[in-house]
């Protein structure tokens, strides 16, 4: 018999055992006494010849396959996936990379091939009016911010398709929860300009009673739900939403407004990064809620570029990790933005299940009045956008249709220029806020404590008034 | 930055004083890495400026946006042997990491003290009178963290402080967070002491009432720390004309406090004043403000003054903001009644 090259004897296989099990005090020694029965004796020739099939023969033919069933309760719930007998390890561009949609060209003609939404005249005239009031509040509005007339803005300038082409294919009873670079949604839906100026300047006008820091607009009248400053907090609420609409659906009934709504969220691609992002995406998911996630992948999150954001295609190549729909579009191509988030927002409704829409922009401006990209960014580069640039895409359009030429786009930019300049000197006139506002709200009925707190600050006041 | 930042140098700002204490720091142990978001770009205040074109992306990261996440991953390499530093860019924004910071303060216990957690996270922060932020970027993020335990909590409101606080800070083995005032950050110009650690549980007496106004009882301990200490500092010509005095004590060490030279200073004067950078509830004042009152109650002659933010978010209209965090004139003016006995 040959001597086995190193395979372990009983003498070591019982020294293991004894250093684990029962070195632990864990194994009696009648069961380590069992166990030490059943391990291979090959060095013991009679131990060797009481081992069956050892040294037998192989049997002529193969042994027949006996099916075994696949227990499903020991896989869990879902259906065994299929088993296969090639080891590979999938490398992410296998997947393939996602197409972006695209119905118009740069140079405004509509692409063979593709669907020009069936939009009327005055839809393309408001998309375009809009995105020229947006350009306009931009504008007016940085430079008052460098003239210190206000304190802080965030331009949206290169990103005006998105939010109008979204806008137009939501119903007012959808509820938006924005990021901070959606004004244009809010101005689509009817917000007036006077409102971002009495926020901007933060007067006793401003919806959110001038508690909020710049564009962080909000109104309950728009259903658009309140910026707020910390990144991506906004998806789980949208999602949050869209579960109540789930429950009032039942409740109402599938005429009912409920029934016709979903939740919209705006997210930057940088802000895709936080953790919130990932955890309202898997629980709309796997909840089977109406939300619409619209990423608005401009190409940077300050400084920071998307390259080295994330290491996948993009915030879409996600969906299918979550089990989501999704699609790309070009984001600079207002039609293609609107038949998408229309076409989104009808699977949301009809399927009450998630769909996100990744659209490909450029953050042309600086990320805020408190940014200089031009540390950070090649001039060049930002030259090369201005070719794909929304707003121009849609004046091709219109002009090519003979609905549009050079004096009427000028009479419509100095239009906006003075609504902007004239609702933010409206808004400086007005007053500011007075202290009584900063112990509102804080809670519904004013307590105990925080009157006291008024109170001694009042006095605290009067004290230092009179000294 | 060594020379500017040296005496006669010229000065440099508290940005820059932290880059230079991280710089040195990266130099000394080839463990020491950064993360901070918009990293390449020096980030707002350029606290980590070049430490990536000086390092490499490996050891100074530009992150990914998500704190919970580059503080997460800083615990995991400071418990592998590296030394890592995370700058908030705004400290606000610590609130998503908060059970990773929690964490960091747990480990060396929860791990029966195998593992070591030499973290620093430092950033700027807090509320200056009329930042004009808005609620969300004016938060006390340093009160929030107070009770968390295992952590050392410094705040600097000088380039020096911030110097030499920075250095102690990343050479120490266990979790630190170091705060420094948002709106100081490129204002205030200091000198550092080059090469010099400062210890990180030593409040700082910058201003010591003389003799005569403590004989006079008309003498008062200020403890505050953050942009507090820029408006105490402006308060000291006024209150003097009136004839008061005051012990200035930047409390720079939050945890641990220093006790004793709170209690030096209250043997002479006998009263404190609280200049609080957080709120009524559960703030650092309301924390200072119970010890001294259990273990310092025999050397006051009245109650502790707290002047803190109220229970409110803090609004962005002026209007509002400049009446919620307390200042110059606020002190001026609490001096004053505590003097006079109307306190």
């Amino acid at each position: 018999r040959a001597a086995p090259s190193r395979a372990p004897g009983a003498a070591d296989t019982a020294s293991m055992l004894r250093a684990t099990s029962a070195g632990r005090g864990m194994a009696s020694p009648g069961l380590l006494r069992a166990a030490l029965s059943v391990m291979p004796r090959e060095t013991d020739a009679a131990a060797a010849a009481a081992v069956p099939f050892a040294a037998q023969a192989q049997p002529a033919e193969a042994p027949r396959r006996v099916p075994v069933p696949v227990p499903q309760a020991h896989l869990g719930h879902f259906v065994a996936p299929p088993p296969c007998t090639s080891l590979e390890l999938v490398l992410p561009r296998a997947y393939g990379e996602w197409p972006m949609y695209r119905v118009m060209g740069l140079d405004g003609h509509v692409e063979p091939g593709a669907e020009l939404p069936d939009l009327s005249v005055e839809t393309w005239h408001k998309f375009h009016t809009i995105m020229l009031q947006l350009r306009a509040a931009d504008d007016v509005f940085m430079s008052a911010q460098r003239q210190g007339r206000v304190s802080f803005y965030m331009a949206s300038t290169g990103e005006e398709a998105m939010h109008v082409g979204s806008a137009a294919a939501l119903s007012p009873s959808d509820v938006v929860f924005g990021q901070y670079r959606e004004l244009g949604v809010l101005f689509y839906r009817g917000f007036p300009m006077q409102g971002l100026a009495d926020q901007l300047v933060a007067n006793e006008d401003d919806y959110g009673s001038a508690r909020q820091m710049g564009v962080h607009v909000g109104s309950k009248e728009h259903n658009f739900f309140t910026i707020s400053s910390p990144l991506a907090t906004q998806l789980p609420q949208a999602v949050g939403a869209a579960y109540a609409l789930k429950h009032r659906r039942g409740l109402e009934g599938a005429g009912s407004a409920a029934a016709d709504s979903v939740a919209v969220a705006y997210i930057g691609e940088g802000a895709a990064s936080e953790g919130d992002a990932y955890v309202a995406m898997n629980f709309a998911a796997t909840l089977d809620l109406p939300v619409v996630f619209f990423v608005r992948n401009n190409g940077y999150a300050i400084s920071t570029p998307a390259r080295e954001q994330y290491r996948g295609d993009g915030v879409v190549s996600r969906c299918a990790g979550f089990g989501m729909a999704g699609v790309r579009v070009d984001g600079n191509d207002v039609h293609a933005v609107y038949a998408a988030t229309k076409a989104a927002r009808e699977m949301a409704l009809r399927e009450s299940r998630p769909v996100l829409i990744e659209a490909m922009s450029y953050r042309v401006g600086h990320h805020s009045t408190s940014d200089d990209s031009t540390r950070y960014r090649d001039p060049e580069e930002m030259e090369a956008w201005k070719s794909s640039d929304p707003l121009l895409r849609l004046e091709r359009f219109l002009r090519l249709r003979g609905l549009s030429d050079e004096v009427h786009e000028a009479r419509l930019r100095d239009a906006a220029r003075v609504e902007v300049l004239r609702a933010l000197e409206e808004a400086e006139r007005k007053p500011k806020p007075t202290l009584e506002k900063l112990f509102t709200d804080v809670y519904h009925d004013v307590p105990k404590h925080i009157r006291e707190q008024e109170e001694g600050l009042m006095a605290h006041l009067a004290a230092k008034a009179g000294q | 930055l060594r020379r500017r930042a040296a005496p006669g140098g010229g000065g440099v700002t508290i940005g820059d004083a932290l880059n230079l204490a991280v710089l040195e720091e990266m130099i000394r142990d080839p463990r020491t890495t950064i993360h901070a978001e918009d990293l390449q770009a020096g980030s707002s205040y350029d606290i980590p400026r070049l430490t990536q074109q000086t390092f490499g992306t490996l050891r100074a990261a530009d992150e990914i946006i998500d704190e919970g996440h580059f503080i997460g991953c800083a615990l995991g390499e400071a418990m592998n042997g590296y030394r890592p530093i995370v700058e908030l860019m705004n400290t606000n924004f610590g609130i998503y990491g908060l059970p990773e910071i929690s964490s960091a303060g747990n480990t060396y216990a929860t791990t029966g003290g195998q593992f070591l957690m030499p973290m620093t996270i430092m950033g700027a922060g807090g509320t200056a009178p009329n930042q004009a932020l808005g609620a969300e970027h004016s938060q006390p993020l340093h009160a929030y963290v107070m009770g968390i335990p295992g952590l050392k909590i410094c705040t600097a409101a000088s380039a020096g402080a911030a110097y030499g606080l920075a250095k102690s800070m990343i050479r120490d083995n266990g979790p630190g967070m170091l705060f420094a005032p948002v709106k100081m950050m490129k204002a205030v110009k200091g000198e550092v002491e080059l090469d010099t650690c400062m210890p990180m549980n030593k409040a700082a007496v910058l201003h010591r009432a003389s003799d005569e106004a403590v004989a006079a009882r008309k003498a008062v301990t200020v403890l505050t720390y953050m942009h507090g200490v820029k408006e105490a500092e402006s308060a000291i010509p006024e209150i003097l004309e009136e004839g008061m005095d005051v012990d200035l004590i930047e409390m720079r060490s939050l945890k641990p406090l220093d006790m004793d030279t709170i209690r030096d200073s209250l043997k002479r004067t006998r009263r404190v004043i609280l200049l609080d950078e957080s709120t009524q509830s559960g703030g650092v004042g309301a924390t200072i403000s119970a010890r001294i009152s259990e273990e310092l109650y025999d050397e006051m002659d009245g109650p502790v003054v707290r002047l803190c933010m109220e229970d409110a978010p803090v609004p962005y209209a002026s209007s509002m903001e400049k009446a919620v965090v307390k200042r110059a004139a606020d002190l001026v003016q609490g001096v004053y009644a505590i003097v006079t006995g109307a306190k």
